[in-house]
């Protein structure tokens, strides 16, 4: 899996169960975490088998993101348009999670492709409430216009207490994001790798790829952005977003993969780290081998038979 | 000499040195009654250590070997250009060092100064065969530049098709 899937796997897998085993309606309780801090919480009872309550935790906003009772801008409207009325959302969410929606599996639709599609989506939730504010703007962008009492600079939240940056623009959208690593050697890699997007997309076969761009110190357009979060260790790289590429069908995809730049690139950073150490162990042993080859071969015979270096005296060689 | 490959001639030089260098010998503490520690490392009398020879094939690549009549120290300084470079090498060498018992010349911790150092005594020329234990220490400079650069390389293809497969979405 080279790129990230926005539907929880386990979500998926729990809501299908779920629904192929609806008359056994057992209890269902169970909460788990996916990277970035996003927290998810299943309730189903055995009373309302058709029933099941899902909560969402979000990673905590730094203070220069907009939330709206807990929410992104436009993540509760964004929740209705996606799921119509097999989804009702409580208010106010479960204690310590941002938003409880209420599944109604009586309400999905008959035949089968639909009902697959609409779960996907329902494991997808995390795209639509975190991705809700980008959504806005790049569909904007698809209408060439600009979205009414949209700011100069937009700052979004993706991960815990650290946010990215829109400069929305009728005929383009400057996405930067500034780029943090808790370890030394991740923030090497990671910018390494960074640089490799501005070189691959030089390439050929990308002309019509969004242009990046990566610079250690702050892009002009983030001037007058907070300062805590221009400080970084692994720069700043930024993407510019035309219309065709929030066209159609692209634009849920163009969500996805902006909101999730920072964990994509994390992601292959840790990845890369274990094919480093897997090749690392490999070498290492190969090393040690052409240390042993330079034992003399009496020595390992020696080692591997029955060498006592004294010998058992018996009653008889005591006496004698 | 042999071509004109330098890593060829930094190794030769290595090998050669090392050749003339390895004749040790059995040599008990001249001071303390019982003891037989490498005269290398513990240095308790001049007359027992030879001149240290320094070869460089330049400024971020060396080694020194120090020699005395029971031991000898073999401390080496691998390349490391640019940070990458640097952060492959350490993790390398850490991977060795913890690794150290199971590769017995090897020094848990390197001379300051130096990435890596290696201690062969009189008992290692002993168990093992001395033109095979100068092969071992040629291989392992060898590898360890091999490795550092097919690591690099693999780390930069690895981030480009990252980035490809990323950007390709957009298309």
């Amino acid at each position: 899996m080279i790129l990230l899937q926005s539907p929880s796997k386990y979500l998926l897998q729990i809501l299908s169960n779920r629904l192929k085993n609806l008359e056994k309606g057992v209890e269902l309780d169970c909460q788990w975490v996916e990277f970035d801090d996003v927290r998810y919480h299943v309730q189903a009872s055995m009373k309302n088998p058709q029933l099941l309550l899902l909560s969402l935790s979000l990673p905590t906003p730094p203070p220069e993101t907009v939330f709206i009772g807990g929410l992104p801008p436009g993540a509760i409207e964004a929740v209705k348009v996606a799921y119509g009325a097999v989804v009702k959302i409580i208010d106010p969410p479960k204690d310590g999670y941002n938003l409880t929606v209420k599944l109604n599996f009586s309400k999905l639709p008959p035949d089968e492709e639909n009902n697959k599609a609409l779960l996907i989506k329902i494991a997808s939730v995390r795209e639509v409430v975190l991705g809700a504010p980008l959504r806005v703007v790049l569909k904007h962008l698809g209408a060439r216009t600009l979205a009414p009492d949209v700011e100069n600079l937009m700052a979004l939240v993706h991960r815990p207490k650290e946010s990215f940056f829109l400069v929305p623009r009728a005929e383009k959208v400057t996405i930067i994001f500034p780029m943090r690593f808790k370890d030394s050697i991740d923030t090497v890699l990671a910018t390494s790798f960074l640089q490799e997007f501005v070189e691959a997309r030089r390439a050929a076969g990308l002309n019509n790829a969004p242009s990046c761009s990566w610079s250690a110190s702050p892009p002009s357009e983030l001037k007058d952005g907070p300062a805590e979060s221009l400080c970084v260790n692994a720069g700043f790289i930024t993407f510019v977003i035309l219309p065709r590429h929030v066209e159609g069908k692209k634009l849920d995809r163009t969500v996805w993969s902006l909101s999730t730049f920072h964990a994509y690139v994390n992601y292959h950073v840790k990845c890369s780290e274990g094919f480093m150490h897997t090749r690392m162990r490999r070498r290492v042993e190969s090393l040690i081998q052409a240390l042993d080859r330079a034992k003399p071969d009496s020595l390992k015979t020696k080692r591997s038979g029955h060498s006592r270096s004294f010998k058992r005296l018996s009653l008889k060689d005591g006496r004698g | 000499m042999e071509g004109g490959n330098p890593l060829k001639l930094y190794l030769n030089c290595i090998r050669n040195t090392l050749e003339a260098a390895m004749c040790l010998q059995n040599f008990p503490c001249q001071e303390v009654e019982r003891h037989n520690k490498p005269e290398v490392e513990l240095k308790t009398s001049p007359e027992l250590l030879l001149n240290p020879v320094l070869i460089c094939r330049n400024e971020a690549e060396k080694c020194l070997i120090e020699t005395s009549i029971n031991s000898l120290r073999i401390s080496l300084k691998v390349k490391q250009a640019d940070e990458l470079e640097n952060i492959l090498a350490k993790k390398f060498l850490r991977f060795l060092s913890m690794r150290a018992e199971a590769f017995q010349v090897l020094r848990r911790q390197p001379v300051q100064g130096y990435d890596i150092s290696f201690l062969i005594t009189n008992y290692h020329c002993e168990d093992m065969q001395k033109n095979k234990l100068i092969d071992f220490i040629v291989q392992f400079m060898e590898d360890i530049d091999k490795e550092i650069s097919e690591l690099k390389l693999s780390m930069s293809t690895r981030g480009r098709l990252v980035a490809t497969e990323f950007l390709k979405q957009f298309i």
